[in-house]
């Protein structure tokens, strides 16, 4: 029997990452270049089919993090999965992507991490060094290069974070 | 840029070069392209003023949306600017606008307030006032409060269950013909809204119980697993909240297992929808077309049928008394000195013959037939009359020739003990003298008559006999002005031997008068 399956997941990334842009594309298939700092937290909805069930993800969408604001963990609370953000072009976003996976890894360890390094379209412009793909990798996350322009892989990122979630517990403990 | 270098440092570096010097490097540096720089540059005013012309027609083509847009910042700015500079004028311009909103916005709620006050003076004077008095009495609450309490109005549009660690929506109802917002959404954002709150200002030790905006007010109930939210339009009454203060524990005790397993799957919460039907209350007072005040009505009638009853009775009394006074005037052997009515009571002075009946005899019967209630106070007074003013005369003028003073012999002053009978002796005079004057009686006289016993000689008895006469009619004289009348004559000895000898030697009297009274 089909059934709807609710999921809360959220958007966790320093700021101007593009976090915000990715739920728009995904969400409402919108691109924009404005860029809009997000206050607290954006909430989206997205239905999705996954295997004989659909998945109701309620996107939380928190504001940017860095060196001056922390993770609220509140916001965090109840979370089944995490899509973690990282700006390509700034390679100092992988040190506070880096605290991020470790707060998150604490407060709600059952949940799943993706990674996805954002703005695929200016690759070119990419400054990791070898270094930082290290670190990423050291992370122990699936790793998905986006672009919230282009909308590559951006149906992927959210698929996959549905397919970590319901294929580790959910489903299988329901069906 | 380089030219620009070569310019400044011409000037600056040789001052004295002559002009020629000066434009041949210009020649060289711009050649003809200097000449066009100027034509270009006198040019600029015409181009000034072909824009002038062309703006009007240019802006009439622009798409409006599109020119509001980009002219927003710059009026903002306008406006700021001229604010700014001259906050007067825009006083003045605002004046006249503002003016007429202010009045109407008071105008608003006064009406308001005047309704308020027509709902409150309608409810002061209505049976429906006292029913609330009654209530609120009962319920032990002030009157102000059970009056708001009934008259709040409120309707609850939508209730949410949210599951408290997610944020996620378990389960949600709406009131009919409300357009609500997405309640998975909504229940998401408030759970966000309430952590924000919560870690802001206590530390994410306490929980936000109530938002409100405008005339919505949401009423957020907090348990272990869930919160209840609930979106009331007015204001939510003590009841509301406590039904929901009791849906939210009826639900954490019927559905604990899903609510702590919970993975999404909402179907596990289906059954919660009759439950939270049940707080989608809503409280409207119905508008009532025209209240009657029955209360006033009702005091009214009181008061008109309590004057009418006091007419009637006023009417039925004067009635009832005309009638007993004819009755007493015309009965026989009674004569009416005078009635007067004093409050319910008919005050009548009569005279009347012994022998007449008394008024108990005819009026109770006239008072049964007129149906009266009758209590009659009949006093009867008996004038005794008093004694005759003669015989009370004849009684002192006896008690006068009856009075004996005795004297020692061959004495004439009286002993003490003889002296005591003095004072009724002229009471009695004083008694006879007033009386004969009443009784018309004329001629008074008082003789004095005095007598001696049988020793001495007739001469020595008859000058004693006199010398004791005289003693008794100068004591009567120190004491009374009044008697006047009397006449002295000593006797002496004219007893026979019969009589003792000490009551020989006496004073006795003999009371005169002329003129009978009158009959």
């Amino acid at each position: 029997m089909s059934k709807i399956i609710a999921k809360k997941i959220c958007m966790l990334g320093p700021f101007a990452v593009g976090k915000t842009s990715l739920v728009r594309r995904y969400v409402d298939s919108i691109f924009s270049d404005d860029y809009l700092t997000t206050i607290g937290v954006k909430i989206s909805k997205k239905q999705v089919d996954y295997a004989d069930n659909t998945v109701q993800l309620m996107i939380w969408d928190i504001e940017g993090v860095d060196a001056f604001t922390s993770l609220k963990e509140s916001n965090l609370r109840g979370a089944s999965g995490v899509l973690l953000v990282l700006d390509g072009t700034r390679p100092k976003s992988v040190e506070v992507a880096r605290e991020i996976c470790a707060s998150v890894r604490q407060q709600i360890p059952d949940a799943p991490i993706i990674g996805l390094i954002n703005k695929s379209d200016l690759e070119q412009d990419w400054k990791f060094s070898k270094e930082d793909y290290n670190s990423i990798e050291a992370l122990g996350i699936t790793i998905l290069n986006t672009s919230a322009k282009t909308g590559e892989n951006v149906e992927n990122a959210f698929i996959s974070v549905v397919d970590k979630m319901l294929s580790g517990r959910g489903i299988s403990e329901n069906s | 840029m380089s030219n620009m270098t070569g310019e400044s440092g011409a000037k600056t570096t040789s001052a004295e070069t002559g002009d020629n010097d000066y434009l041949k490097l210009r020649e060289l540096l711009l050649g003809e392209d200097y000449c066009s720089a100027i034509n270009r540059y006198i040019a600029r005013d015409d181009d000034v003023e072909r824009l002038t012309q062309a703006l009007p027609e240019a802006l009439t083509l622009v798409e409006e949306k599109k020119l509001g847009e980009s002219l927003a910042p710059i009026v903002d700015e306008a406006i700021n600017v001229s604010i700014v500079e001259n906050p007067a004028r825009i006083t003045d311009i605002l004046f006249p606008i503002m003016g007429p909103a202010i009045r109407k916005a008071v105008a608003t709620a006064l009406s308001e307030m005047v309704q308020s006050l027509n709902t409150l003076l309608e409810q002061s004077l209505s049976f429906g006032s006292l029913k609330w008095r009654f209530s609120a009495w009962r319920a032990g609450m002030p009157y102000a409060k059970y009056v708001l309490l009934q008259t709040t109005q409120y309707r609850v549009e939508q209730v949410l269950l949210v599951h408290r660690e997610t944020g996620l929506l378990l389960n949600s109802v709406i009131a009919s013909d409300v357009n609500a917002q997405d309640p998975e959404l909504v229940s998401s954002m408030l759970t966000a809204i309430s952590d924000f709150v919560s870690d802001s200002f206590s530390d994410g030790k306490e929980t936000l119980e109530r938002i409100r905006f405008g005339d919505l007010e949401l009423q957020l109930l907090v348990g272990p697993h869930a919160i209840l939210a609930i979106a009331v339009r007015g204001t939510a009454s003590d009841e509301l909240i406590a039904l929901a203060h009791q849906t939210i524990e009826q639900l954490h005790a019927d559905f604990h297992q899903p609510l702590t397993d919970f993975q999404g799957d909402r179907t596990d919460f289906e059954p919660t929808s009759p439950l939270l039907s049940t707080c989608l209350l809503t409280k409207k007072i119905p508008p009532k077309p025209k209240k009657i005040p029955w209360l006033a009505l009702g005091v009214l009638t009181a008061l008109a049928v309590y004057m009418a009853m006091g007419r009637y009775e006023r009417w039925q009394l004067e009635q009832s008394m005309e009638l007993i006074n004819t009755a007493l005037a015309s009965e026989n052997g009674y004569v009416v000195i005078s009635t007067a009515q004093i409050g319910m009571n008919l005050n009548a002075d009569i005279i009347r013959d012994v022998n007449s009946r008394t008024p108990n005899e005819f009026i109770t019967t006239l008072a049964n037939k007129a149906n009266i209630q009758l209590s009659i106070n009949d006093r009867i007074v008996t004038f005794t009359p008093s004694k005759d003013d003669m015989a009370d005369f004849i009684e002192a003028v006896n008690a006068i020739n009856d009075t004996r003073f005795y004297f020692n012999s061959n004495a004439s002053h009286l002993s003490a003990d003889e002296l005591n009978k003095l004072p009724q002796l002229i009471h009695d005079l004083n008694s006879v003298v007033s009386l004969a004057a009443n009784l018309g009686l004329s001629n008074l006289q008082l003789m004095i008559l005095g007598f001696a016993d049988s020793s001495g000689t007739d001469e020595k008895n008859r000058s004693v006999s006199h010398e004791r006469a005289l003693t008794i009619r100068s004591l009567l004289q120190e004491n009374s002005d009044s008697i006047d009348f009397l006449v002295t004559w000593g006797l002496g000895h004219l007893d026979g031997d019969g009589i003792a000898e000490p009551l020989q030697r006496r004073v006795s009297f003999q009371i005169f008068y002329s003129g009978a009274p009158s009959e």
